[in-house]
């Protein structure tokens, strides 16, 4: 004798159902729909350290990326199922098809799919739940709710599990669907399965499989064993790891793997544990996140929310409230109307932040083993297992913390961003120190088996990773950050390969400004990469081969552009030229001067830009102070508009406005223009003079003041008078390290 | 039989024959005092057919849902607030729930920023106060107060126009659900069946936000803009006829084209871009809600009707549809002339619009 029970995956008015039936006819085998080579770690349910959600991950051990979840909540059917078989000792099996051969079939080429699932594209919402197909057709969004007003009401006497089987074969006959190879050998599997255990002598076995499946397994003499072993035939078994994995709701909310997504875990788990008062207790829990986020929510409101949803619901002739009711319900009584607050909470709310906990004693992925074991022989296993954010200061002189950097490098290059370095990005290749904030969160682990479809050990999966991501990409930008995140991570064998995809896109780059977005990360690679042990001469090659292009496009790129896009030209080029100064040594950099110079000269470039040019001519020694002064007087000559000549003096002052203070001329040009200008231009011009003015130094600015007030000779003797008050014996103090500098001794 | 000379009959009286439908239809069980069952409220607001065959008239037309919320709101005894830009029907909506609900929409407080507590409390007959001394007889129920006496819905409109001083004297009177008279050392006590509807303006200057404690009070109802011009055309096409029949203007309906277009460049003036969504517009200042789409469509046909041959064409709602828009001179023309040279000009079939609307700004 056998019975099948056809339920909802995640259902919880099904796993309900499902416990009430087996309490009522207690079985003497239980078989379960999920893979049968899941069954190894089948007995670990009981270990008193999982946690749900957890799901089982089946992967192949030679190729990782076949990967597969079954994962399971609290309030799934089999889950409860899985619980109850084994408290009373009786044998569990699974029975669906394994996934070695699922993998195998998917590899011949039976199902074109990225994901070797049975997957749930494929099947279609119908097969996936068929319930949820069948509610709907009796106009409910909620499945769950369907199944409370037609299987869960008091005076519903009859056989529930019997009416589903009915239900789905009137359904299968009813739509005549071929059903797919894949379905189709999965329920010859799940059929042999059974087979197996009647002749193994057990009297009352238990199916639990899902609904669709349950007039396939009921009618099991419609089917020839025959039939089902030629179905059967040839599919060869891969081998396949097994292990359960913390899972969270969130996961489970959206349609991912194994089984049918759920829309609302959180009120799932609540239908499931307090079905009775399970609106009280999502209302506590909204008025209890919204006053969180600082809204006026008290118990009083939570109360009277529930009574509406109650009310809306027998309004609408529901047996209980769904989502819905209550989310119209929160809405009138505690948002007043008001969206908004709703939707900050609703994934809390309706998803759930539940994450389960998998032990740690059970088989683990080798990426998995493999970070572990690199945590240890870094000592960092206290800070792995902390719950709190930790500050960790490293040295990468020493090796020690040189290979937790690349650790912790690596990982973001995974997505796994255990750890984020706090200082700003600037100059980060240069320094020794880096400062990392580490905090471990559970949800991590999920991504860290998800990596191990990218290799077996974190160095390997995320050479090979970003090796991936660069492949997808063909933005110059973007490559050039991830060589700089290659180096940074220690990933030495992916950063040639990296460099020659920058060499491709540069070439075929036909707007300088991406040259000159990727040109400072390059120039800082290829200045600073050797303190982290890494081979940068072809960077430099690069370098070598970008630069004479930024020169020669340069000067067209700026001609006849607006303000804002003039704003972003003046970043990049200051950090173009702060770039190619580093790289003096090795570079030629006549041509960037000669480039500045057409630019400095160029009347259709703007304004800004011209300035700034002549500012950088000026302190490479290639403009003469009386050439700059000349350059001055003409940009700010009357004849032009009087806000271009301050955008001039705004991109001519940018950094500093040191030298208007050492050379005289300078000052003497910028007071007349300023002296001589209508007062109507005068007003126009004054923002963007405060804001030329406004980066200088409190000091540079006070001395600018006074010298505005009473002009530069009287200032210049100040001047004399400053050098004389130099403390000597401070000043002589420094001469033994400036000899030294510069080799006198 | 109604008062035939009664400009506006209330929503007890103008559907009663409906209502009484409905009443003898009604199985489902009622709250105590209440005329009609909340399915059955809903049923009469959100029309349909009944068991019998009669037909109901939608009152409302939009989300199912929203009528489900106000009276769920009601059967649970909270306050209801309905909320909303000028012209969503929130009084329309009050009278009909008072109606169905109660039997009667005429315990009604208009809120201004006049009122006194006495129009929400009770109020004194001063010359039999003088004669009498303090006595029941001498006091003067408000309809707050009727409505407690009855077990009835009593209708607070424009709530927060009320000052807030005022406004919180319905607080005990919502959650203790008792009138203190303290002149007289007794109170009145609610009975079963009383409730409150207020409806309140978000978009109006010069409101009084309600305290956080008369608040809480409340379930608040948004009653949103119309979804789709669809559902809007609908709904100025039917109210242009009722309101027809009451003015005695001759049975001849607005023509349908001139609803729809109406109504297409409200919805467009109002969203600030065309219904392709292809153009971006400049919004003028004024609501420009349904309501004032049906005041326009009446007025134009009132105005076919005595001066010209009957059938509302564009020369007759061109002058009360510059009416609606333009509410501010100077930003509004700038729109309205805008909206008429890049939009009206260039629509096929919309000349004769474009030029009855040139022709009133010149």
């Amino acid at each position: 004798m056998y019975k099948i029970y056809g339920i909802r995956h995640h259902g919880p008015g099904s796993t309900r159902s499902l416990l009430r039936a087996l309490e009522a006819e207690p079985p003497d085998c239980l078989l379960i729909e999920a893979p049968a080579d899941a069954e190894k770690v089948l007995d670990y349910a009981l270990h008193p350290g999982i946690i749900p959600p957890v799901a089982v991950l089946l992967y192949d051990e030679k190729d990782l990326r076949k990967a597969s979840y079954l994962p399971f909540a609290s309030f799934s059917p089999e889950w409860q199922a899985i619980q109850y078989g084994l408290a009373q000792g009786i044998p569990v099996r699974f029975m669906d098809l394994p996934m070695g051969m699922q993998f195998q079939m998917e590899e011949e080429g039976e199902q074109q799919l990225e994901i070797p699932l049975p997957s749930s594209e494929q099947e279609g919402p119908i097969v996936r739940d068929p319930m949820g197909y069948i509610a709907e057709i009796a106009g409910y969004t909620d499945s769950e709710r369907w199944w409370e007003a037609t299987f869960e009401q008091p005076d519903n006497e009859g056989d529930i599990f019997l009416s589903i089987i009915e239900l789905n074969t009137a359904l299968r006959d009813e739509l005549g669907r071929q059903e797919t190879r894949h379905n189709r050998a999965r329920e010859a599997y799940m059929r042999k399965t059974l087979r197996k255990a009647l002749a193994d002598g057990y009297k009352k076995v238990a199916v639990v499989c899902g609904a669709w499946h349950a007039p396939a397994l009921h009618l099991l003499t419609r089917f020839k064993p025959k039939d089902d072993n030629a179905l059967l035939k040839g599919l060869r078994k891969k081998k396949v790891a097994a292990t359960w994995i913390p899972w969270s709701y969130k996961r489970l909310a959206f349609q991912s793997g194994y089984r049918a997504g759920v829309i609302s875990p959180a009120w799932y788990e609540l239908l499931f544990s307090r079905r009775e008062e399970a609106v009280q207790w999502w209302m506590a829990r909204a008025a209890g996140l919204l006053r969180k986020e600082g809204f006026n929510a008290s118990a009083a409101h939570a109360t009277e929310a529930a009574r509406l949803a109650h009310t809306l619901a027998a309004l609408r002739r529901q047996p209980v409230a769904g989502i819905e009711e209550m989310k119209e319900a929160a809405l009138a009584v505690i948002c007043n109307g008001n969206e908004e607050p709703l939707q900050l909470i609703e994934s809390r709310l309706i998803t759930g932040e539940e994450v389960g906990e998998a032990p740690a004693d059970i088989p683990q992925v080798p990426l998995q083993k493999d970070l572990e074991s690199r945590i240890r022989s870094l000592r960092l296993t206290k800070i792995y297992r902390s719950a709190s954010p930790e500050i960790k200061e490293l040295d990468l002189r020493k090796p020690n913390h040189l290979d937790t950097s690349h650790l912790l490098h690596q990982l973001n290059i995974l997505e796994i961003p255990w750890g984020a370095v706090l200082e700003s990005p600037e100059n980060r290749l240069g320094s020794f120190h880096e400062n990392w904030r580490l905090e471990w969160r559970p949800e991590f682990t999920i991504k860290v088996i998800e990596a191990g479809m990218w290799g077996n050990t974190v160095y390997s999966a995320a050479t090979f990773y970003i090796q991936k991501r660069a492949a997808d990409t063909s933005q110059l930008s973007a490559l050039t950050g991830l060589a700089r995140e290659a180096l940074l991570a220690g990933i030495t064998s992916a950063f040639n390969p990296l460099v020659s995809r920058i060499e491709d896109a540069a070439s075929m780059a036909k707007d300088v400004f991406y040259l000159m977005e990727a040109l400072p990360v390059l120039a800082e690679i290829a200045r600073y990469g050797d303190t982290r042990q890494t081979d940068v001469e072809s960077v430099k090659a690069l370098i070598r081969h970008i630069t004479p292009r930024i020169c020669i496009g340069l000067p067209n790129a700026v001609l006849h552009i607006e303000e804002e896009p003039a704003r972003e030209w003046l970043s990049l080029i200051v950090q173009n030229n702060r770039a190619l100064s580093l790289l003096s040594q090795d570079l030629d950099i006549r041509q960037w001067v000669s480039a500045l110079e057409k630019v400095a000269r160029a009347g259709a470039a703007h304004p800004l830009i011209r300035g700034l040019c002549a500012r950088m001519l000026f302190d490479r020694s290639v403009h003469a102070p009386e050439e700059t002064a000349r350059l001055m007087r003409y940009s700010l000559s009357a004849a032009d508009e009087a806000q271009s000549g301050a955008l001039w003096m705004e991109g001519f002052l940018s950094g500093s406005g040191l030298l208007l203070l050492h050379i005289p001329e300078l000052w003497a040009i910028l007071d007349e223009w300023v002296a001589e200008m209508p007062a109507a231009h005068f007003n126009e011009v004054l923002p963007l003079l405060r804001r030329a003015f406004s980066n200088f130094t409190p000091p540079e600015r006070e001395k600018m003041l006074r010298m505005a007030r009473i002009g530069p000779e009287e200032n210049t003797g100040e001047e004399k008078d400053e050098s004389a008050a130099f403390d000597q014996k401070r000043a002589k103090q420094v001469l033994p390290t400036v000899k030294l500098l510069l080799g006198l001794e | 039989m109604p008062d035939r000379t009664i400009l506006r009959p209330p929503a007890e009286e103008a559907y009663a024959k409906e209502l009484e439908a409905i009443k003898a239809a009604d199985q489902h069980p009622k709250p105590p005092n209440w005329a009609l069952s909340p399915w059955a409220v809903v049923t009469y607001i959100m029309g349909g057919k009944l068991e019998d065959g009669a037909e109901i008239e939608p009152k409302y037309y939009g989300s199912r849902r929203l009528i489900e919320v106000a009276v769920a709101t009601l059967a649970t005894d909270r306050a209801l607030l309905l909320t909303g830009i000028p012209g969503t029907a929130k009084t329309w909506v009050s009278e009909h729930l008072a109606a169905a609900v109660s039997g009667t929409s005429r315990l009604l407080v208009q809120g201004t920023a006049g009122l006194s507590e006495e129009a929400l409390r009770y109020g004194w007959n001063y010359a039999r106060l003088i004669a009498e001394g303090p006595s029941e007889k001498a006091l003067v129920p408000s309809p707050v107060m009727l409505a407690m006496q009855e077990g009835k819905v009593a209708r607070v409109e424009e709530l927060t126009r009320i000052p807030s001083d005022v406004q919180d004297a319905l607080i005990t009177v919502l959650s203790e659900k008792i009138l203190p008279i303290p002149e007289l050392n007794t109170d009145v006590q609610a009975r079963q069946g009383f409730n409150i509807i207020a409806t309140a303006n978000d978009r109006d200057k010069g409101i009084n936000e309600l305290s956080s404690a008369l608040r809480r009070r409340f379930n608040t109802v948004v009653m949103p803009l119309p979804a789709s011009l669809e559902e809007e055309v609908t709904i100025v096409k039917n109210r242009v006829a009722q309101i027809g029949s009451t003015l005695e203007l001759p049975p001849k309906a607005a023509p349908i084209e001139e609803i729809r277009r109406l109504v297409a460049i409200f919805r467009e003036l109002r969203s600030g871009k065309t219904e392709d969504g292809k153009r971006k517009l400049k919004s003028p200042s004024s609501t420009l809600s349904t309501a004032e789409a049906i005041s326009v469509i009446s007025s134009g046909q009132a105005l076919a009707t005595h001066f010209g041959d009957g059938e509302a064409r564009a020369a007759d709602i061109a002058g009360s549809l510059i009416g609606a828009v333009i509410k501010d001179p100077g930003q509004d023309k700038t729109a309205w002339l805008e909206y008429l040279e890049t939009v009206v000009k260039e629509r096929d079939g919309w000349e004769d619009l474009y030029e009855a609307c040139k022709e009133l700004l010149e």
